[in-house]
């Protein structure tokens, strides 16, 4: 299905070609074109079987923290390194959780 | 498809906020975007109470062009995008029989993004220099530091960076969704039409998202080392190429529910549903292609290629509308609030699609530009549109969320007060426009004679906020002497209906009903006739 769009796409960006227009439009295009291509072809490739049972994750604090993590990274580059360098750690304290989550749900959901 | 839950170790509020649910994750980015909605709809009546008369002075100029801004932006990224992707994380696993979404940790991770996003996009009204005012497109030079210093515009850069690359992150998760996830018999054309909605939707957000995060950082790169992007055209460009198609994922997902609440209202399947998801993905691939048309008056776009093809989004367009109008005819009609809001939307949504077509025009463009015809255009289409498309998803799924209903009496006094006031603040707004009046002024002088049509428009918005106050009231209300829903109160035609309400934690605690279209319980319902 992305592959059929990215046809589509492909066919309006080609159209473009007979309007005079500039660089940056023709580049958007094709990007949004590329895009939509790679995804298509990737999923191709990538055709895994169906899992018929799986692991669900009922809560993950880690992945809040994450969020509050990348967020505090955000501000600090507005109010000081010193945010930055919060932000970060929870980030990795956070992303070491998320690791640690998923871990264990394959060891117990499988 | 079945899963298997690990058991976690947080509890209470803690568990409350880590869930990974896809239904709790998306009933608190559905909450939290309708107290945006609040909070941006307190500002658009401060500005029609402002604009109700000459020279009022109600706010300051400053206090003004800060409230348009905010409005804007609260009603563009933190509550119509949010609510309509959340609608999406909901139902979309149910309707395609999923236990899950797939990749729920990050589903979660976007929606902490966005809420955080918002939070910090409202810190701008705590910055010496106070909120931004250089509109919600942040329109570069008025946004560099020279034009809005300070950190207000700082705050809103980090913000709308945040929400977009938390809305880009559920909307990764639903199409991965829906691509790997879907119950064994749920082929592509056998999805619901409002999944095939959230799917074009989510098509747009990947390919035009991650374009307004790159503006976004480029503008505020700008704000501290000065000129990078070459001048306002090219930001136009980038933002644009978001910011068009954002207003079709503000739309999409609520024709797909109006089809649903259509069909289920009129006791019949969904008419032409192969032309109607054909119309939806060429409907999707116009709309990222076509941004140039905000942009005709700065004279640096092919007007030719971008004016014809915003022109030719009138062609699936109307196959959408002609679809939705068959399905009612000749079915048994329930008027229920749902149904209502749905047609609604149908009327309302037209008023602004003709009004796109003609400022799709370049040359009609070059005249309404920055006038109030645009205004009144854009305003019927999201709200007009959006909003009676999420009153309608509100009041059909409100049982499926909570296992109790809505008053339907409250319900059609919400439906009558928001048309009356939505026509009567908007319809006088064409003619301003076409008067001359300016979009984003805090005054006007009493000598354009505009006075009389924005006092109509001002008590046409109080009327809007007097639906809004029923809606809540219905809200409260209902749960204070709650009714109970059972599993399908309206008969309703796709999967979550064959589930209970609300439903549990891996969706379907009983085997899934055949599934041999897109209407599954209506086939079973109808057996011989399907």
């Amino acid at each position: 299905m992305p592959l059929a769009w990215g046809a589509l796409l492909a066919v309006q960006a080609a159209i473009l070609f007979a309007f005079p227009s500039g660089l940056l439009v023709h580049l958007l295009n094709a990007g949004m074109v590329a895009a939509m291509l790679l995804l298509g072809v990737a999923l191709l490739l990538r055709r895994a079987p169906r899992e018929a049972m799986w692991a669900l994750p009922d809560a993950s604090v880690a992945t809040v923290v994450v969020a509050a993590g990348v967020t505090a990274v955000v501000l600090g580059v507005e109010l000081g390194t010193w945010l930055v360098l919060i932000g970060a750690g929870w980030t990795v304290l956070g992303l070491a959780g998320v690791v640690r989550e998923v871990r264990a749900a394959r060891g117990g959901g499988r | 498809m079945s899963a298997t839950v690990v058991a976690a170790r947080p509890h209470g509020l803690l568990r409350s906020l880590s869930g990974t649910d896809h239904k709790a994750v998306a009933t608190r980015v559905i909450g939290t975007s309708l107290a945006f909605f609040l909070a941006g709809g307190v500002m658009a009546l401060l500005m029609r109470t402002e604009l109700a008369a000459p020279h009022l002075q109600v706010v300051s100029t400053e206090t003004y062009n800060a409230l348009f801004t905010m409005h804007g932006s609260t009603m563009i990224y933190l509550f119509v995008t949010p609510f309509a992707l959340a609608l999406g994380l909901y139902f979309v696993p149910l309707q395609i029989g999923a236990a899950d979404v797939a990749g729920p940790r990050v589903a979660l991770l976007g929606s902490w993004l966005y809420t955080f996003g918002g939070v910090v996009m409202y810190a701008g009204f705590l910055a010496k220099t106070g909120a931004p005012r250089a509109t919600w497109v942040g329109f570069d030079p008025l946004a560099s530091a020279v034009h809005s210093p300070g950190r207000g515009m700082d705050y809103w850069i980090f913000g709308v960076t945040l929400a977009a690359a938390g809305l880009l992150l559920i909307s990764g998760c639903l199409l991965a969704t829906v691509l790997r996830r879907r119950a064994p018999d749920m082929t592509l054309l056998r999805m619901p039409v409002f999944t095939w909605a959230i799917v074009a939707s989510v098509l747009m957000v990947v390919v035009s998202f991650p374009v307004l995060i790159v503006a976004m950082a480029l503008l505020f790169a700008e704000r501290q080392w000065g000129d990078l992007l070459g001048g306002g055209v090219t930001y136009q460009h980038l933002f644009w190429f978001f910011g068009h198609p954002v207003v079709y994922v503000m739309f999409f997902p609520f024709i797909g529910v109006v089809g649903e609440v259509l069909a289920t209202f009129s006791d019949r399947r969904f008419f032409g549903y192969v032309f109607f998801v054909a119309s939806l993905l060429l409907f999707a691939s116009l709309s990222v292609s076509i941004w140039g048309h905000h942009m005709f008056t700065t004279d640096a776009v092919a007007t030719g290629y971008f004016s014809l093809a915003s022109t030719l989004i009138v062609v699936p367009a109307g196959v959408e509308y002609f679809d939705t109008i068959a399905t009612m005819w000749g079915g048994r009609i329930r008027a229920s609030a749902a149904f209502l809001f749905a047609v609604g939307f149908l009327v309302e949504f037209l008023i602004g699609g003709l009004s796109g077509i003609w400022v799709a025009s370049a040359p009609i463009d070059y005249h309404a530009n920055n006038s109030y015809v645009v205004v009144a255009h854009f305003h019927f289409t999201l709200v007009g549109g959006s909003l009676f498309g999420i009153f309608a998803a509100i009041y059909y799924w409100w049982p499926k969320i909570t296992g109790w209903m809505l008053r339907e009496g409250l319900g059609r006094l919400h439906f009558a007060l928001l048309i009356v006031g939505v026509n009567l603040t908007f319809l006088p707004q064409f003619a301003l426009g076409e008067e001359g009046m300016t979009r984003r002024i805090a005054d006007y002088p009493a000598a354009e004679g505009w006075a009389t049509l924005n006092l109509l428009s001002t008590i046409g918005s109080y009327a809007m906020g007097a639906a809004v106050l029923v809606f809540l009231l219905n809200l409260a209300w209902s749960w204070a002497v709650a009714r109970t829903a059972g599993d399908d109160p309206w008969q309703g035609q796709t999967l979550e209906w064959a589930t209970t309400s609300p439903p549990p934690r891996h969706n379907f605690d009983r085997a899934l009903p055949p599934i041999r279209s897109h209407a599954p319980l209506w086939d079973l319902r109808h057996g011989d006739e399907a």
